[in-house]
């Protein structure tokens, strides 16, 4: 139909990252990076029907989200979007070590890879915070569900670079005071906090990490 | 948000219903699908300024459609659309199928216009063009005015015929909607 009109060049001259599961763009999305409207990440992970191995961090299948009736766990399911709706406190296991809270819907996709040996693609898609919206960094205690600590940024105004820096921050705040690890409820004291980058892990958040 | 997106996974499978799956969240508007691999692809279109190009269908793609790119999805719907935001297009071939998604949506301060359009396939010229109220706020005036736009263009060969090159545009179809002779002949777009 649109033969007369159609520009045969290679489509490399014409757009730029017009495939973001290629190689040479991946490698560009390995935390977070705004694109258009949307921040992406894309990971390579071994990703089996219901599961997830980071080369990394292991086993991250484990999906948590607090809603009124408490901790509830979901799943990765293979070639399912996944919603974590603005304002829902979710974590993942041995992959954050806090509960992430935002202004902005996060999906999450993974796709199997099309071999076994293979790593598949782990998709996050979430909206560029704009205004005056949010991350928080939270904790509530493991045995009680009681709100610990939480430390917020603006993420619309320090950008994503502001994110990863508030995050170290959150984190070294919370372990620095073992108070606020303690809850006011039921004593219990939690584990030490750890940052998503598990290469910037102290030898004790380390082995937090392992734990929770 | 939807009853079934408060179940949090959309999966990327078939759909009987008229429109294919589409499922609302508070940021977005996500459309799934599953066909056989053995069919004929879903072939995504981009208009340039010097023409338009055809996003590689083989295989496995994510991109972004950029707000206000003007846009056609051979098989899908038979218009042009250029959208307020940015759309992710994601295809996924996988053990003999083929998943689809499409995901309207992301930042708030969204401005770009929703439009319908036919663009003359001799001369790349716009042959109509039609202003949509936004699909994501208002969803049931969207595809009311799709149908007009599209019932409009097909009822009048002039409205269809290019004004540049005098080219005879063929008609036009709704989402999901290809017709039986184009989709049993092979010959669409």
């Amino acid at each position: 139909m649109f033969a007369q009109i159609e520009i045969t060049e290679p489509i490399d001259r014409i757009i730029d990252d017009w495939d973001y599961l290629s190689d040479k763009v991946v490698a560009h999305f390995s935390t977070f990076k705004e694109a258009g409207h949307n921040i992406l990440g894309l990971r390579r992970r071994m990703i089996a029907a219901s599961s997830m191995n980071d080369p990394k961090k292991g086993n991250i299948s484990r999906v948590l989200e607090l809603n009124a009736s408490g901790f509830e766990e979901r799943h990765h399911d293979a070639l399912s979007l996944r919603v974590t709706a603005a304002g829902n406190p979710h974590r993942v296991m041995h992959n954050f070590g806090y509960w992430h809270i935002n202004d902005k819907d996060e999906l999450y996709l993974p796709i199997p890879a099309e071999f076994a040996d293979q790593l598949g693609y782990y998709v996050v898609i979430m909206g560029t915070p704009k205004g005056s919206e949010i991350d928080s960094f939270a904790w509530y205690c493991e045995k009680c569900e009681t709100l610990l600590h939480d430390h917020v940024i603006e993420t619309s105004k320090i950008g994503l670079a502001g994110f990863w820096k508030g995050e170290r921050q959150a984190v070294n705040g919370y372990n620095a005071d073992i108070n606020l690890r303690t809850c006011p409820e039921c004593n219990h004291v939690n584990p030490l906090a750890y940052c998503w980058n598990k290469a910037k892990d102290t030898p004790a958040e380390a082995q937090s990490r392992l734990c929770w | 948000m939807d009853a079934s997106v408060a179940k949090y996974l959309i999966p990327l499978k078939a759909s009987n219903s008229a429109l294919g799956e589409w499922r609302v969240t508070h940021d977005y508007l996500i459309w799934t699908e599953c066909r056989r691999a053995e069919e004929a692809p879903l072939v995504l279109w981009e208009r340039y300024k010097d023409g338009v190009v055809r996003i590689p269908d083989g295989g496995s793609m994510l991109h972004i459609i950029h707000a206000g790119m003007p846009h056609h999805i051979e098989r899908l719907f038979g218009y042009w659309r250029s959208c307020e935001c940015d759309i992710l297009w994601l295809r996924v071939q996988r053990e003999g199928l083929v998943h689809h998604a499409m995901i309207l949506g992301g930042s708030a301060d969204v401005a770009s216009e929703n439009r319908l359009l036919w663009v003359c396939p001799q001369c790349a010229a716009t042959v109509k063009s039609v202003g949509l109220p936004s699909q994501k706020q208002n969803p049931r005036d969207f595809w009311r005015c799709e149908s007009a736009a599209i019932e409009e263009f097909n009822s009048d060969a002039g409205i269809r015929t290019c004004g540049a090159c005098g080219f005879t545009h063929p008609s036009g179809y709704a989402f999901r909607k290809v017709p039986a002779e184009e989709a049993q002949s092979g010959v669409w777009w």
